[in-house]
């Protein structure tokens, strides 16, 4: 289905590509607003990447890899989104991805606000490989074929980018417990 | 007092919350914005394993077996002037003959003997012995088009190497022009075709229109309401062996042209 789709519009089916788009844009708007943090980007991200993915179609080898190949192309719309936001606007409050919420009971309140914070702090790359391994639960190779990086490269990456949320969250649950025992 | 929370599943948690539903409006946007982009044409095969194991085998039997040769000429000869200086003609060289750098080539192309018709666009042409012809079985009827070769694309005829397959072969196809003047698509057959930055005019089969300059091996034409695009693509991987399908032969092959546009199917 899926493949057919895509040699369809890799011959110029522009009404192909339209289904194939609708079959795969919920999961790259997924990836773009956990990247960007805004939906208003990750949104622009996604068509940029789209219409790209478009023009570039029959430099496509593989029908069965369009969406790893699309998720490389949407992973340089959102750091293209990114970088030509901040050039036009820069200072702009970038507000909370909003949205469709899944909440997950685990998470207070404070735990996002703290894991906000932290998440904006890293860069964008090392966003792009936390969001693949743990939105999409891909291993590190396929990381690294979606964000165009050797493996190792992705490997380091998400090592950093969890240390630096890991020592948020610590450092957090430190000032917590001196709070408490202050109090106390 | 609280209970120590896991950091990696407060990470992973964290980042499976988030919107998760493209807009329509987007889609539309996308759409709105592809019916107007013309997609880019691949005019490089693509390197799928599809060539012979054997290939490169053969390959260097047919550069051994052109050294000795060449090695043949030089020393067994007896008038070989081994020793002597390199540019130095033999004493019984006529001067008439030909240089001794004009050794003669290991591959060549062979000859254009096979006829091919194609029923769908209306074009008929020579090519290669051995070659392997692949029709069209449907019109063509998009603005641009998409070079795939395995599965072929059904609006296109392919006459292919039966070794080098993807990386040599001879394409051809055609589309009525409609509203389109001759010279404009001529002139967007071209600007589709990256490979062709340089044009020159031609008369193919009393139609006219450009072929590319350099490396482009592309003619497009029209005559009669129809447009026709005929184009050899060769590989750059193995220069040796597609060093005779350059653009002398390409104007060979132009030269068996036949168009009929009023046995084409649109």
């Amino acid at each position: 289905m899926h493949e057919e789709l895509v040699r369809l519009a890799q011959r110029g089916d522009a009404e192909a590509f339209d289904s194939l788009a609708r079959m795969v844009g919920d999961r790259c708007l997924g990836i773009a607003v956990r990247i960007l943090r805004d939906l208003h980007l990750a949104e622009d991200a996604v068509q940029a990447a789209l219409i790209t993915a478009w023009t570039e179609l029959r430099t496509l080898r593989d029908p069965s890899r369009f969406e790893p190949w699309l998720h490389r192309i949407l992973t340089n719309a959102c750091y293209a989104e990114a970088r030509r936001r901040t050039r036009w606007s820069e200072g702009m409050r970038i507000l909370p991805a909003a949205g469709t919420y899944g909440p997950d009971d685990y998470l207070t309140v404070d735990d996002r606000d703290l894991l906000e914070r932290a998440f904006r702090r890293l860069t964008l790359e090392q966003r792009a490989v936390l969001v693949f391994h743990h939105y999409l639960g891909l291993s590190i190779s396929e990381v690294a074929v979606r964000t165009d990086l050797p493996v190792g490269t992705a490997k380091s990456r998400l090592h950093h980018a969890t240390r630096a949320l890991k020592a948020s969250i610590e450092a957090d649950a430190r000032s917590t417990a001196d709070s408490q025992e202050r109090l106390a | 007092m609280t209970t120590p929370r896991d950091p990696d599943r407060l990470i992973h948690a964290f980042l499976l919350e988030g919107a998760e539903q493209l807009q329509d409006q987007v889609y539309d946007a996308v759409r709105a914005d592809i019916d107007k982009k013309r997609q880019r044409v691949v005019i490089g095969p693509w390197r799928v394993p599809t060539v012979s194991k054997l290939m490169p085998i053969g390959l260097g039997a047919a550069a051994v077996i052109a050294v000795l040769f060449l090695g043949s000429q030089f020393i067994g000869s007896p008038t070989s002037n081994v020793g002597g200086p390199a540019s130095q003609p033999p004493a019984s060289a006529a001067p008439s003959e030909a240089p001794v750098s004009a050794a003669p080539s290991a591959i060549s192309a062979p000859p254009l003997t096979q006829n091919f018709t194609s029923t769908v666009h209306g074009i008929s042409l020579s090519y290669p012995e051995g070659w392997i012809a692949r029709a069209a079985t449907e019109p063509w009827t998009e603005s641009s088009y998409a070079l795939i070769f395995d599965p072929p694309t059904p609006y296109i005829d392919y006459l292919s190497d039966p070794i080098l397959r993807d990386h040599l072969f001879l394409y051809t196809a055609s589309q009525a022009i409609g509203d389109s003047t001759p010279e404009a698509w001529v002139a967007e057959q071209m600007a589709g075709d990256e490979g062709c930055a340089t044009t020159e005019p031609i008369v193919v089969d009393g139609a006219t229109g450009l072929i590319g300059g350099g490396d482009c091996h592309m003619a497009v034409v029209t005559t009669a309401g129809r447009g026709y695009l005929i184009a050899l693509l060769t590989s750059d991987d193995d220069p040796n062996v597609v060093a005779p399908y350059d653009r002398a032969w390409f104007e060979e092959v132009l030269a068996t042209v036949r168009l009929h546009p009023e046995d084409a199917v649109d």
